[in-house]
């Protein structure tokens, strides 16, 4: 009994945030809420208390109180309407904003989490069910609902107590006999819920990859229609089994349920017509009672579904607290960087990916120089990527440290630190945006500077021959007139944008991939003047990017195992010789 | 008025004849959960007369009892006779909205590819899916009956009501007209918002895609992306908050008015009645059944007004999902889902092969004249943007010719059935994904698997290794969202998976669109030598922008802006000194630069 209040006090407590949040919007909102919601019980009441006044002014020949009571009955219900029919409407608006304020809190979560926790499943999960929390879970009219259904109860009870207090009081223990009914049938839905959402992601994944364009084209090319069809099946039917239990229990619950209320219902109304029998009520009277007592077990019901959705909103909120709540080791806090970067240093550094039992990174010793070029070479998975995103803080180093000019980046605040830092990743991601938008990540940008930087990608020209230039929208989502770009210009256009940024530090992974020999020819001439002024960092399969790069690092297997320029790295004729002399055969 | 009819009638016609096509037993059902819903609406309305007569008049308790008794009892048993029927029928329903998904995935399996690419076909499919996903048929079913039991309970209350005077009739249908235009201008202007409101949706729902698809996760953190995003999320609600504020305060006025028009209509009946009462022509039992008629008629009303109102704009969903199937019907031909045989052509020939987008006007590809013959490894070389992907897809029949023709051994391929062409290919692209499935699912889908050959294939790209030390070996699925035990695979593995895949498919010809690009020479070579030294794979086409590996290759086609340039062997064109000779020495340059 106790534990069952606490757990309402707690639901409680997160139901008034919830207000607060609603009031934040401004009073209009809540009060439009209450408005409508005060408006629904008074029509509910009407017709309870409506005939009773009739028959009383017609059974006592009272024409003009007949008449007073019709018309205030129209002016009545006339305003009752209208309020709610306009409320019921503005209130949408309202939830709208609310919806919308946790979206908005969750996604900028989503954009500020540790990007390690982005690989972590369970974190992912995690997001997903708050952002579906924030879509269906949370109820805004939690108090309002509340207000109608005890006072509906209050309007109910009060009635039947004028009758008898002993039977208004019989009829609270049943309801409280149906409060446990209820709140053991919600735990065991809870688990038929919890049953289901596998099953439902399972039929929702092979559904998405039949109707969605990515996945189209392999499976076409395979043939593969059936199996997700029949994965769709599967997942299908495999729900339908579990709701068919759901359903089972539920008509158990409710059956059980209902006879308690009609038991109680009848001894009511045995009660009630006993009582006109001995004289007791009037036969107006008798009848608003019978109305009530019809209207109670609704209302019953009505105040459970409420409290359930106490407790359902609680839950929810505690699934976007969970990830609003996150810490995060990345932050604002810190020491300013200073104006440039001189240098960067990996010091005895050691990283394993979470959830991977190698390291991918292993002690691993590197000075990087403001003044040099510098290009990390080596075979896929020899860690390359890795060291570039512990330098950009997405993973931070299990052991050893990375400075820059001699201090921790961990001591640095990020979002100073960061701006040092102009990326090319290696997997190109485009946003649905223009192309000046995705350069510039701003609508207002200095066309020449912008044409600077697609020059240098090699792309000016392509933009410029387009009819909307850099206001071009990538993708046909939300322009007719959008260009679906290929890989080599998407890659191109990701280049601009590092370049765009006008950072210290340029890195690039893999920037040539999809590029063309002649693209990546001329790339590799504007890299080298870039490299006068930028302390640029780079990775390649090519070799012949290396050429321009006075700094080699050749890694294998998370270590360094050989470094230095490539005069320096040819006469060694090691593993970089290999690699090289192997390449450039190919060319021969 | 004429269209909008139409508008229900079709959605009528497709929602029962789905219905009854798939699942003969549902409309009976259906039907049989309405009769109780109207008998019991009787009921509740009625007894209750008897029951006050029989105290307040008849002086006699114990039949006020068993009226009582039998109030309460109707209440018992609809309400069991509900959920018995209702659990009948939610599974149904779900079985219902599985075949209609089914249907569209066989549809959208059937849609040309290239139609993905047009805007018109984009905005239709997205409402066809928002049909089965968000409207779902189960809950158009659910407004046809419910339109059909708020008739139905419409006309029993009159009916008791008629008993009593005709007039009602009139009150009835005066107030009906006035409100169900009101509800048609209400309409009007909220699918006026609704215009207004449907791209803000998109662009709100692309911008929270956006944040949680965490391939992009990278550039929000570095490039510092969280005010650039949270600013558009912001300016399109801000946007479409004054949108609906604006709509409503324009249209509430409507909304009094109906008010205006329902109460003039209850105080009018409640008058007439209470008339009858005060001039006592009838019993106060007989007054608490004409109000709760009355009450009970104005639900039925406005549950009938609002259900074919909801049926009305259904329609846009149901009309573009019944285009969108029908479009996609059985076009292709597909004659039989019987698998099509392994087919190894000897030629494949492109004869004036022209190509753009339905939207564009300029050419991806112009006037292509080429024969390819059984055995030839062809590498398609040129700049980026020439048209190499788009011949790809020409040739695996995902976009169709815009002029000219392909011939498969001499035949023209849209005479060739469409499972029986994609026999003779097999895939990989650079953009491939793998499926969320197993491994074994990923390569060899849901035909019979022959380990041997997999093991032989993935023996060769290096990857067998790895798979053997997964616990569920073959059987491990690909990342974690399906299955507890799943595996993250990193980008080299999946490569070598998805290669994996194409060169386990048993095909004619082979064909690999870049999809080596990110791995390291060394390992694109592995893939290279593992794809040569299959005895299986005769005939294959490369693109990629390595020109050493193509150099291997026996034939090398050169594209340069939607034409072919140069054909030959590598050292043919080396000699011819075209665009591939430049290119070739632009990559070796930089190797021949360093040795001097």
């Amino acid at each position: 009994m106790k534990n069952l209040f606490a757990s309402f006090g707690d639901s409680f407590k997160k139901a008034l945030y919830l207000f607060r949040i609603q009031l934040s919007f401004g009073w209009e909102g809540v009060f439009t809420q209450f408005l409508y919601i005060f408006m629904l019980t008074v029509k509910k009441i009407i017709p309870v208390l409506l005939p009773k006044f009739i028959i009383d002014a017609c059974t006592g020949k009272q024409l003009s109180a007949f008449v007073i009571v019709l018309i205030s009955f129209s002016a009545f219900s006339w305003i009752v309407d209208s309020t709610i029919g306009i409320t019921e409407w503005v209130q949408t608006v309202y939830n709208l904003k609310f919806a919308h304020y946790f979206k908005r809190r969750i996604s900028a979560k989503a954009m500020t989490m540790d990007y390690k926790d982005l690989e972590d499943s369970e974190a992912l999960d995690g997001l997903e069910r708050a952002m579906d929390a924030a879509y269906y879970g949370l109820s805004d009219t939690l108090f309002s609902e509340l207000f109608l259904h005890i006072l509906l109860l209050i309007f109910l009870f009060f009635t039947v107590s004028t009758l008898n207090f002993p039977v208004a009081l019989v009829t609270l223990a049943v309801v409280l006999l149906l409060y446990f009914i209820n709140r053991k049938a919600t735990e065991v839905n809870h688990d038929f819920e919890m049953q289901k959402s596998p099953l439902r992601r399972q039929r929702e994944y092979a559904e998405n990859c039949m109707l969605d364009f990515g996945t189209a084209k392999d499976i076409r090319a395979n043939d593969a229609q059936n199996m997700f069809l029949s994965k769709f099946a599967d997942a299908s039917e495999a729900e339908i089994e579990v709701r068919k239990k759901q359903n089972r229990y539920n008509l158990g619950i409710g059956t059980l349920k209902t006879v308690l209320n009609a038991l109680m219902i009848f001894g009511m109304y045995a009660y009630l017509i006993r009582s006109y029998s001995d004289g007791l009520v009037a036969i107006s009277s008798f009848t608003v009672y019978l109305a009530a007592l019809y209207e109670f077990y609704g209302a019953v019901e009505g105040l459970f579904g409420c409290l359930l959705s106490f407790r359902e909103s609680a839950v929810n909120l505690a699934e976007i607290d969970g990830i609003l709540g996150r810490t995060e080791t990345i932050t604002k806090d810190g020491k300013p960087t200073e104006e440039s970067v001189r240098s960067i240093e990996f010091k005895n550094v050691t990283f394993t990916y979470p959830g991977q039992s190698e390291p991918a990174i292993r002690g691993l010793n590197l000075f990087i120089d403001a003044k040099d070029s510098t290009i990390l070479v080596g075979e896929n998975g020899a860690g390359k990527t890795t060291l570039i995103k512990l330098l950009l803080r997405l993973y931070d180093v299990d052991s050893g440290a990375i400075l820059v000019n001699g201090t921790d980046i961990r001591e640095l605040s990020y979002p100073e630190y960061i701006a040092h830092f102009a990326p090319v990743f290696q997997e190109v991601w485009l946003f649905a945006y223009s192309v000046k938008e995705n350069i510039a990540f701003s609508d207002a940008a200095d066309a020449d500077k912008m044409r600077e930087a697609l020059d240098f990608a090699g792309i000016a020209e392509y933009i410029g021959k387009l009819p909307d230039g850099i206001d071009t929208f990538c993708t046909k989502n939300f322009d007719e007139n959008g260009v679906n770009f290929s890989g080599g210009e998407q890659q191109k256009l990701t280049i601009a944008r590092a370049v765009w940024r006008c950072a210290d530090v340029v890195i690039m992974d893999e920037p040539n991939s999809a590029l063309d020999a002649l693209s990546e020819s001329r790339l590799s001439e504007n890299m080298r003047a870039l490299a006068e002024s930028k302390l640029l960092l780079l990775i390649s399969h090519r070799l012949s990017m290396s050429r321009f790069c006075n700094h080699i690092v050749v890694l294998d297997n998370g270590e360094i195992i050989e470094e230095g320029t490539h005069t320096e790295l040819m006469n060694k004729n090691g593993r970089y010789a290999e690699m090289y002399n192997m390449q450039s055969l190919q060319y021969k | 008025m004429k269209s909008q009819i139409k508008a229900i009638c079709s959605v009528l016609s497709f929602s029962l004849r789905f219905a009854a096509e798939n699942d003969r037993l549902y409309i009976p059902l259906k039907i049989l959960g309405i009769i109780p819903d109207v008998i019991f609406g009787i009921l509740t309305v009625s007894i209750p007369r008897y029951i006050i007569d029989s105290v307040g008049i008849n002086k006699d308790i114990k039949a006020a009892l068993l009226f009582a008794g039998a109030l309460v009892l109707t209440m018992l048993l609809q309400t069991l006779l509900t959920g018995l029927l209702g659990n009948a029928i939610s599974l149904r329903d779900m079985r219902l909205n599985r075949k209609l998904s089914e249907e569209l995935q066989r549809a959208a399996a059937r849609m040309p590819y290239a139609e993905f690419e047009s805007r018109q076909t984009l905005d239709d499919y997205g409402m066809v899916r928002e049909f089965i996903s968000e409207i779902t048929v189960s809950s158009v079913l659910d407004t046809v009956f419910s339109a059909f039991s708020n008739l139905l309970k419409l006309f029993s209350y009159l009916y008791i009501l008629l008993e009593y005077s005709w007039i009602f009739m009139i009150v009835l249908i005066a107030s009906t007209i006035v409100r169900a235009v009101c509800q048609n201008r209400e309409e009007i202007g909220l699918f006026k918002l609704q215009e207004k409101t449907a791209p803000l949706n998109r662009r709100i729902g692309y911008v929270s895609r956006s944040v949680m698809d965490y391939s992009n996760a990278k550039e929000v953190r570095v490039f510092r992306l969280h005010d650039f995003i949270a600013e558009k999320f912001d300016r399109y609600m801000k946007k479409m908050y004054s949108l609906e504020l604006s709509s409503i305060r324009k249209l509430s006025p409507l909304r009094v008015i109906a008010a205006f028009t329902q109460a003039l209509f209850l105080s009018a009946t409640y008058g007439l009645i209470g008339l009858s009462l005060y001039n006592g022509d009838i019993t106060v039992g007989t007054f608490i059944q004409y109000t709760g008629a009355v009450i009970a008629l104005a639900a039925a009303l406005s549950g009938f007004l609002s259900a074919v109102v909801a049926l009305k704009n259904q329609n846009q969903y149901v009309s573009c999902y019944l285009d969108f199937v029908g479009k996609y019907d059985r076009e292709s031909g597909s004659g039989g889902e019987s698998e099509a045989k392994r087919r190894i052509p000897m030629t494949i020939e492109l004869q004036n092969l022209s190509f753009r987008y339905p939207e564009s006007e300029t050419y991806v590809l112009k006037n292509i004249n080429l024969t390819f013959h059984l055995g030839e490894k062809i590498a398609i070389v040129g700049k980026n943007g020439a048209g190499k992907t788009t011949l790809i897809k020409l040739l695996l029949g995902l976009y169709t010719p815009t002029e000219g023709r392909i011939l498969l051994d001499g035949k023209d391929i849209s005479e060739i059935l469409k499972d029986e062409y994609s026999a003779v290919f097999s895939a990989a692209f650079q953009d491939s994904e793998l499926f969320r499935y197993s491994v074994r699912e990923n390569i060899s889908f849901d035909r019979p698997f022959d380990e041997e050959r997999a093991e032989e294939i993935l023996r060769a790209l290096k990857i067998w290794e790895r798979l053997e030390r997964c616990e569920d070996g073959l059987e491990t699925y690909v990342t974690r969202a399906l299955n507890e035990n799943g595996s993250d695979f990193s980008g080299g593995e999946r490569k070598r998976i998805l290669i994996a895949r194409a060169l386990y498919r048993e095909a004619g010809i082979y064909i690999f669109d870049e999809p080596t690009a990110e791995l390291s020479p060394r390992g694109e070579q592995l893939i290279y030598d593992s794809i040569f030294n299959l005895p299986s794979v005769q005939t294959v086409f490369f693109i990629s922008h390595r020109l050493a590996s193509c150099k291997r290759c026996s034939r090398i086609v050169v594209f340069d802006s939607g034409a072919a340039v140069g054909d030959g062997t590598h050292d043919e064109l080396m000699a011819q000194g075209g665009l591939y000779a430049e290119m070739f020495s632009a990559q070796a340059e930089a190797y021949r630069e360093e040795d001097e």
